[in-house]
């Protein structure tokens, strides 16, 4: 029997748990040729911002051990822009529009926040509180328990769509900050976002990136995610949304059964664009052959002996 | 996309040529590239694919690509041998656009080093569209060894210029002196476009020496990136006036006079 690969996340019907993450698959445009996003449960869209931003310098990139660095620096059209030009192509889609979100400002937040809510085909934000490489906003709130509880309930009360918080792994107890996103009303937690670190050029003796710092992701970071997945499952009762190096269906699998209700697909969109659907193909294959009939048959059933 | 390696020759010093068979063909213009990643690319160690212009895409669908082995993933590439399975994602990119439109009387082609691989099918594809009309290659490197496809351009060209700075083979010095030296001479009297691909100092030195001359200049630039179509946002280049291009998707050509090479000395 086909299982069922559907799935709801904190309002968000899905109709399987694959999601493009954020920052890996742009505003849908340049992906939709080499990935058909009706197959995909969501597409998590880069971070949009009250007004516009050009990013970082360059170099903004480097190859480190199985997977990246990265430091682009939140580059977006604002979000005027975005409603009014990026959001019709994705409405064509058969997919479920989650728009990321972030601000320099918790009253930013909520504005940036409010602008999309009522906005056809925009069906939940995902709130930024974790990216490492931009000096305003983003990892300030995502490091500090009490400014992650006042930009969530400033973005909860701006907008009656689901809200999703993105969690950053550079803390100590990410479970605590999970547990305030669930006590101020957030729908779902997104992790993890990329972990900050650094290269040096041994010949220039020059970071290789103009940031200087930059956010980790790939395999090389998918135990550390997996391991904050599983702590925050055990911590709160909102679905999870786990990402961090899953680059086929068996990472997949992992991240469900650490606690995750849904993933989403990130770097590895930059060395395949379609691997997300070989991941929705290969998930479906897993459970059919274990005759596992549907995603509550694998979220949170890692077996401790 | 999956290739077969098909071969892969040292041509010169630390220069090779790499051909790859496809499973499915593709078709390219000058100028466009590809991303090559190892088929094993778990045990190569090789996380990211590489960006490399295609040098040629001949009518049995074989992918040309000239490369230089400066550090771990060409250092992978090199040891690839017909046996050998390779992925590929492309092409990318807008390529030149040579469509019978340029107006003008004479073609320059400037090629540093590995910078000429996009620039051998220009100079054909240009001596197409425009029979008769002159077209000066100035092909520059460090040394005699840095010089490639010297035969197959004087196929195309009405004339190579060549220099070298150690002035192992022609001309001692930069090869944009040679361009300088030439449009010093010649510039008033003809309508010229011109072509570059070479490391980044050295289009920023083109920028200098056509920057009053009315000059039609296209740069086909190089940038670290991990995706090739726009999804990382990597590549950026700075635009002139504020702000950024991505090298491949608004690129890998520009025109001269959109992007900012002025940090790039």
């Amino acid at each position: 029997m086909k299982p069922d690969l559907s799935i709801e996340i904190g309002g968000i019907k899905l109709q399987n748990p694959v999601m493009l993450a954020s920052g890996t698959a742009g505003y849908g445009e340049d992906i939709s040729k080499y990935c058909d996003l009706n197959r995909i449960g969501a597409i998590i869209v880069k971070g949009i911002a009250l007004k516009s931003s050009n990013g970082n310098p360059p170099p903004r990139i480097c190859e480190t051990p199985s997977g990246m660095l990265n430091a682009i620096g939140l580059p977006n059209v604002g979000v005027e822009t975005f409603i009014n030009e990026k959001i019709p192509f994705l409405r064509n889609f058969n997919t479920r529009i989650i728009v990321n979100i972030f601000g320099s400002t918790v009253d930013e937040y909520g504005d940036v926040a409010g602008a999309f809510d009522g906005v056809d085909g925009v069906h939940g934000l995902e709130a930024n509180i974790s990216c490492p490489n931009i000096k305003e906003g983003g990892i300030a709130f995502g490091t500090d328990i009490d400014a992650t509880r006042r930009v969530v309930r400033r973005i909860r009360k701006s907008i009656s769509l689901p809200l999703i918080i993105k969690l950053s792994p550079n803390v100590t107890d990410i479970a605590s900050f999970a547990k305030v996103c669930e006590d101020e009303g957030a729908d779902a937690i997104s992790l993890i976002n990329t972990l900050l670190g650094m290269v040096i050029d041994t010949n220039t003796w020059m970071p290789k990136l103009a940031n200087i710092t930059g956010g980790l992701s790939g395999p090389a970071i998918r135990p550390v995610a997996v391991r904050m997945v599983w702590q925050v499952y055990n911590a709160v009762s909102i679905p999870i949304i786990g990402m961090g190096g899953i680059t086929n269906s068996q990472d997949a699998v992992e991240f469900l059964l650490a606690g995750a209700s849904a993933i989403a697909v990130g770097t590895a969109n930059f060395l395949n664009p379609s691997v997300s659907t070989e991941i929705i193909d290969g998930l479906a294959r897993y459970m059919e052959e274990r005759n596992i009939s549907n995603l509550s048959g694998l979220t949170g059933k890692m077996q401790i002996p | 996309m999956r290739a077969r390696v098909f071969s892969n020759q040292c041509i010169k010093g630390s220069y090779y040529k790499l051909i790859i068979r496809p499973y499915q063909k593709i078709t390219s213009i000058p100028g466009q590239f590809i991303m090559l990643r190892p088929a094993e690319a778990a045990e190569s160690g090789i996380f990211l694919p590489r960006p490399f212009s295609i040098h040629n895409l001949s009518e049995n669908g074989n992918i040309e690509i000239l490369y230089k082995v400066v550090g771990k993933g060409t250092g992978f590439f090199c040891r690839l041998d017909n046996k050998s399975e390779i992925d590929f994602l492309g092409p990318f990119g807008n390529g030149f656009q040579i469509n019978g439109n340029v107006t003008s009387d004479e073609f320059l082609i400037v090629a540093g080093g590995i910078g000429v691989a996009p620039l051998v099918n220009l100079a054909g594809l240009i001596r197409d569209f425009y029979p008769g009309k002159p077209v000066k290659v100035f092909l520059g490197g460090r040394a005699e060894t840095d010089l490639l496809c010297v035969d197959e351009l004087n196929k195309y060209a009405s004339e190579v210029i060549i220099t070298t700075q150690d002035g192992s083979k022609g001309v001692t010095g930069y090869v944009t002196d040679g361009l300088e030296q030439y449009l010093q001479k010649n510039a008033s009297e003809k309508k010229y476009s011109l072509y570059a691909c070479g490391p980044n100092p050295m289009l920023s030195r083109i920028s200098d020496i056509v920057g009053h001359l009315n000059i039609d200049t296209y740069f086909s630039l190089e940038a670290t990136m991990a995706c090739g179509m726009g999804l990382c946002m990597g590549c950026a280049i700075r635009k002139k006036g504020g702000g950024y291009y991505l090298v491949c998707k608004d690129g890998p050509v520009f025109k001269g006079d959109e992007v900012d090479l002025s940090d790039e000395t």
